[in-house]
């Protein structure tokens, strides 16, 4: 442990000292080491409760696990909300082990996003319970349970541990089977309640209304304990799946250790194109130094791809100092991986035989990696909320540690980074949920009245009883003697994702000399953009090259390659607007909002040479469109606003790169104020519509039926605008960049000044008003 | 949270889209064309007009038929059946037909069918639901029709029809403990499963008791017919289910009695797996379990012969065991016989020389075995190394 700090200090202070490092350094916040707050055992716990938990050392509890108690105690819902290594897993695991001890009936239930959690949580759970003989029964449900097992978690099961898809899928279409454990269920406990935001938190919402309604059934009525990281509205947002009220319990008494935060821009390497060292390459980098020096690190990624690379660039860069002698290891963690990988890497960075790893941000959850000394993000993960969880996954209660944030050159993470303070002072987002996106709440009716034949909306909002004649005018749902019946063979949890727009997920097949192995799977919308014919993938570091994608079959078959290439899919979009709801005259422009059609097809790939990026090729990609209703607002430059004749002022060789540049400003600005990432945001331009004749742009929603981003834009467009007109003029590039209106190549169709047109646009435009 | 227009009419005004657009391919999760709501349609189907049968309930139907009994020499206690269950009064053959075809809380039966054998007679009853909301009475009036004392016989009774019953019963508050199953799904995937596949009820008739169904719906196209009743309420549709469910019953009693034929004379049987067949003869203890497999090992059936040298071996028939591991062993370095050799000579005779030159010849066969099996012969290897070199040293001393 000493020697942990020893080497951490001793790398600070070469930082420090560092001068081209800190050249880089927009800011290095030294947040101060906390001390705990404690309170005594709470009065009547059960003795074999409390000698099991003193047999981990803890004689005395922390205020909010103390306060969790009492509130569950007092029968309250709790939103408690606990960052990294706060011991979360006693606020519901104390008073819910006590009450199943009290009364031998009594059942909980604990869900976590995830199956790898869930199997953490067991174990953890197992080791209080195994040590005392404590008679309550534990039982993982999820879908790696053998079927044997199953039937004893639902007849024995006192906690069953399991996810919302198991929920969802398993436990409510056959809830009859499950008749003992929900007629006694006493505790609902639902763990990383920040990841249930947007879709996922719409599907959760709905589902949580599936389990009352089926509660109901059963005369029981739960108490819910949500556990959430740090966000902005963790009671809202809680509030919000469960549709009950919770005490929020937010006081932390947990002790920390010192931590150091550096906010770093990589160097520019070309300040006319405002070209800056990539943030692959700076993690890479940093990582190497810091594994080097004895410090166990993780290195969150933005994306699957960029995962892989920076695991190969480090491995390959210590390869060459370490030969044999002192081997570090490091490896990719991400999303696709089959479940033995995660567990054998989770294992790797426990025991110590891994000594970095390279992830998405499937790691920022709490799977218990043990104790790791440094995080560096490779990029701005998108929001504050998980930029503060990917750094607290360095650092324990006694020691230093340290989290750097690389800024990639893209908008976003440039205003943040010439921002700290934006970072540092402003609460993290907030979750947000539109439970009655149409599509989810659509699908979980459809479960529902496979669960239960309705008689009323039964805690479903808003007109079920129409969207029940749409079901029964489809012929899945009858209606006789007042009450909807499910009316189809099939079974209809099985064909919803909770995950994805699409259950569909196509299965990865390696058929490299014969073999025949799966290696992964992949949502249909991604596979149609990374698993085309001819593309590369890379899996833990290995390439694969895609000799056949077959969407119907829903199978992918690679073959190993040695490419010294990746490749990148250029997708088109179509829109067609279905039907304008209201229009806004805000910003000094009108704005639309309304619900349109979106087709997209990946027709044409790049291939990437690695290290360079350089553009290498170009290949054809033969795919079916995919189709999305979803909700979009229209930005109008319409003639009698100020928008419209900026616009109409621009020089007609401006227009097309004024518009197209604007759009890509607009998708990397917006999501720091609609907290989303730019991936959620879909952006199309014209110069002349055909429908609002008159340039305009759209700003949609990926997502089917929308989550309330257009309404969100709507009510930000002013700050947008503004923050993207800031952007220009503090960016350092002359021509334009990647970091503010996209990088100007220089076989571009026009020979103008772009990024100075746009600043004269956007200056006009929404000067009128100040 | 936010303004706008309503759920249902941004949900219609999509669906009129897909439906307009290019007679696409649906992708979204939004079922086919909207059809035109019929508001005039009844709430609920009126009287059916079904020639032989009774309305019990608003919706619920039964019938009974008297037919003759096919087999005047069918016993009621099973001889194939390694559970030993009390003797009950009467066998009941039954089978239900659901609204779907996995299992979970929206699968409804709607149909249960029953056949008794009364001396010269084959007894048939049909209950039929002719709409949700008559469930409640529906299985009100099945609840005495599914007696403690009666055995019942199905195929996947046990693992479907009993559990979706059972589900039933919960949803509507009621309690029913389902009597025990004779489930002949089990007894027919063993002995026919090589020869035939999956087994399922069609296969075995087609297959092995010569059955072949005229104009039958398949059980899978059965949940869409009752739909198509449910919303027409042209009763032509159930017809066919109906005489289905009919000739699933009939089936199962000409199985149960080819079951019956074949415990009681398994040296006649042909077209079987005879390994499986002798396995459960042993486990009943039938006399002629031992010529069945006998007769099998000698037409060079090696699993027969290992399931009988088992046997002996569990009887402590060491020679007649020893006899058939070592032909095994010798004609075809078959492993659990060797295996089985290199136990009799290290624990039985103590010949450790015999056992570890097996084992040594089990670990260098060309084909890689499972690596629990090859960690295992490693063990026994070395542990016979060590006994060998200990009685070395011992008859030295001596």
């Amino acid at each position: 442990m000493t020697d942990k700090s020893q080497d951490i200090e001793q790398l600070i202070s070469h930082l420090e000292r560092d001068k081209s490092f800190l050249s880089s350094v927009t800011r290095w916040e030294k947040i101060a080491a906390r001390r705990g707050d404690y309170a005594d055992l709470p009065p009547g716990l059960h003795p074999a409760l409390s000698a099991a938990i003193k047999k981990r050392g803890i004689t005395r509890l922390y205020t909010h696990q103390a306060l969790c108690y009492q509130h569950v105690r007092a029968g309250k819902n709790i939103t408690v909300v606990t960052p990294t290594a706060s011991g979360k897993t006693l606020c519901y695991n104390l008073p819910i082990l006590q009450t199943l001890l009290e009364d031998p009936a009594a059942k909980a239930l604990y869900l976590f996003p995830t199956k790898a959690l869930s199997q953490d949580q067991q174990a953890e759970l197992n080791e209080v319970v195994l040590s005392q003989d404590i008679p309550v029964k534990i039982y993982t449900y999820d879908g790696d349970t053998p079927s044997s097992v199953r039937v004893s978690a639902r007849n024995a099961g006192r906690i069953v541990i399991s996810n919302p898809d198991m929920l969802h899928a398993g436990i409510l279409p056959n809830h009859p089977k499950w008749i003992k454990f929900l007629q006694n269920l006493r505790f609902v406990v639902i763990d990383e309640v920040h990841t249930y935001r947007g879709v996922f938190g719409s599907h959760m919402t709905n589902l949580m209304r599936r389990l009352k309604r089926i509660l109901r059934f059963y005369n029981s009525k739960p108490l819910f304990i949500c556990c959430s990281a740090t966000i902005g509205n963790p009671l809202e947002l809680s509030q919000a799946v469960i549709e009950e009220q919770a005490e929020l319990v937010d006081k932390n008494g947990a002790p920390s250790g010192s931590k150091h935060l550096i906010f770093y821009n990589p160097p520019l390497v070309d300040p006319v194109q405002g070209i800056r060292r990539g943030v692959v390459h700076e993690a890479q980098k940093l990582a190497a130094l810091f594994l080097k020096a004895g410090i166990k690190t993780i290195v969150f990624a933005r994306s699957r791809v960029r995962t892989e690379l920076i695991a190969s660039y480090i491995n390959k860069s210590l390869a060459n100092v370490y030969t044999d002698n002192r081997r570090i290891r490091v490896e990719p963690y991400r999303g696709g991986y089959l479940p033995n990988e995660r567990r054998t890497i989770e294992q790797g960075l426990r025991k110590g035989t891994v000594q970095g790893v390279v992830s998405t941000n499937a790691l920022e959850l709490g799977i218990d990696i043990g104790g790791l000394d440094a995080a560096i993000l490779a990029g701005f993960p998108g929001s504050i909320a998980s930029s503060w969880q990917q750094a607290g996954r360095a650092g324990r209660s006694a020691t230093v540690s340290l989290a750097v944030i690389i800024a990639s050159a893209s908008p976003l993470n440039q205003y943040i980074i010439n921002h700290p303070e934006y970072f540092l002072e402003k609460s993290p987002e907030s979750g947000w949920i539109n439970a009655d996106n149409m599509y989810i709440l659509l699908d979980h009716l459809k479960c529902a009245v496979f669960e239960l034949p309705f008689k009323q909306s039964e805690g479903f909002p808003g007109p079920v009883t129409e969207l029940l004649d749409y079901l029964e005018e489809n012929g899945v749902v009858r209606r006789s003697a007042h009450s909807y019946y499910w009316a189809d063979r099939s079974y209809p949890a099985e064909q919803i994702s909770l995950r994805s727009a699409t259950a569909e997920n196509v299965v990865i097949i390696n058929t490299t000399k014969g073999k025949h192995e799966v290696i992964g799977e992949m949502d249909r919308p991604s596979a149609k953009e990374l698993l085309f014919d001819n593309a590369i993938y890379m899996h833990r570091g290995e390439q694969y090259v895609v000799t056949s994608l077959d969407i119907d079959n829903k199978r992918c078959y690679v073959e190993e390659t040695d490419a010294n290439y990746y490749t990148d899919s250029i997708v088109k979009t179509d829109i067609k607007l279905l039907h304008e709801d209201k229009r806004y005259h805000k910003a000094n422009s009108a704005l639309v909002v309304g619900d349109i059609l979106v087709r997209t097809q990946t027709a044409k790939f790049k291939k990437l040479k690695f290290n360079t990026h350089e553009n290498i090729g170009y290949g054809d990609i033969h795919l079916p469109e995919e189709e999305m209703h979803t909700r979009s607002v229209v930005v109008l430059f319409a003639e009698n606003t100020p928008a419209g004749s900026a616009f109409r002022d621009l020089a007609d060789t401006e227009k097309i790169p004024v518009i197209a540049r604007l759009g890509y400003l607009i998708k990397n600005v917006a999501p720091v104020f609609l907290l989303c990432d730019p991936r959620d945001i879909g952006i199309a331009e014209r110069l002349k519509d055909t429908h609002f004749a008159c340039p305009c742009f759209y700003i949609y929603d990926s997502y089917p039926g929308g989550t309330g981003l257009s309404e969100g834009f709507t009510e930000h467009a002013d700050s947008i605008f503004q923050a993207a007109l800031e952007r220009i003029e503090l960016c350092v590039c002359k021509t334009g960049c990647p970091s503010c209106i996209g990088a100007v190549e220089e076989t571009a169709d026009y020979k103008i000044d772009a990024k100075q047109a746009l600043h004269t646009f956007l200056t006009v435009w929404l000067k009128e008003r100040k | 949270m936010k303004s706008g227009p309503g759920l249902y009419e941004r949900f219609k005004r999509f669906t009129q889209v897909a439906s307009t657009l290019s007679g696409a391919r649906q992708k979204t999760s939004l079922p086919g064309k909207a059809r035109q709501p019929d508001k005039n349609k009844p709430d609920r189907v009126d009287s059916l007009k079904l020639a032989g049968w009774k309305q019990l309930h608003e919706f619920v139907y039964s019938r009974s038929l008297t037919l003759p009994n096919p087999y005047k020499d069918l016993r009621p206690e099973p001889l194939f059946f390694e559970k030993t269950h009390k003797i009950r009064s009467e066998l009941c053959f039954y089978d239900t037909e659901t609204t779907g075809l996995s299992g979970g809380a929206g699968n409804v039966v709607f149909l249960l069918g029953l056949g008794r054998i009364k001396n010269d007679h084959l007894l048939f009853e049909q209950y039929f639901l002719a709409d949700f909301p008559g469930e409640p009475e529906f299985l009100s009036l099945l609840s005495p029709k599914l007696r403690d004392d009666y055995l019942y016989v199905s195929y996947n009774g046990s693992a479907f029809d009993r559990h979706i019953l059972q589900t039933r019963y919960i949803m509507h508050g009621m309690q029913k403990n389902l009597p025990n199953q004779l489930d002949l799904l089990f007894t027919a995937r063993r002995l026919w499963k090589p020869l035939i596949g999956h087994c399922s009820l069609h296969q075995v008739e087609e297959q092995v008791l010569d059955i072949i169904r005229k104009q039958d719906v398949p059980g899978q196209e059965v949940p869409a017919l009752y739909f198509e009743y449910l919303r027409t309420a042209n009763p032509a549709h159930l017809k066919l289910i109906f005489t289905h469910n009919k000739q699933d019953i009939l089936s199962l009693i000409h199985l149960y009695y080819k079951l019956q034929t074949i415990f009681e004379y398994p040296l006649g049987t042909q077209d079987i797996d005879s390994s499986a067949l002798g396995r459960m003869l042993l486990a009943l203890k039938h006399p002629q379990a031992e010529a069945l497999l006998e007769k099998a090992a000698a037409k060079d059936d090696p699993r027969c012969a290992h399931i009988l040298s088992m046997h002996y071996k569990a009887n402590g028939r060491w020679e007649e065991a020893l006899k058939i591991w070592q032909q095994l062993y010798n004609r075809g370095k078959n492993t659990s016989a060797g295996l089985e050799l290199a136990k009799y000579w290290e624990h039985k005779k103590r010949q450790y020389g015999k056992a570890l030159s097996i084992t040594e010849d089990l670990l260098a066969n060309a084909v890689p075995h499972p690596v629990q099996l090859r960690r295992a012969l490693q063990h026994r290897s070395r542990r016979l190394r060590q006994k060998i070199s200990h009685s070395g040293i011992s008859n030295g001393t001596d």
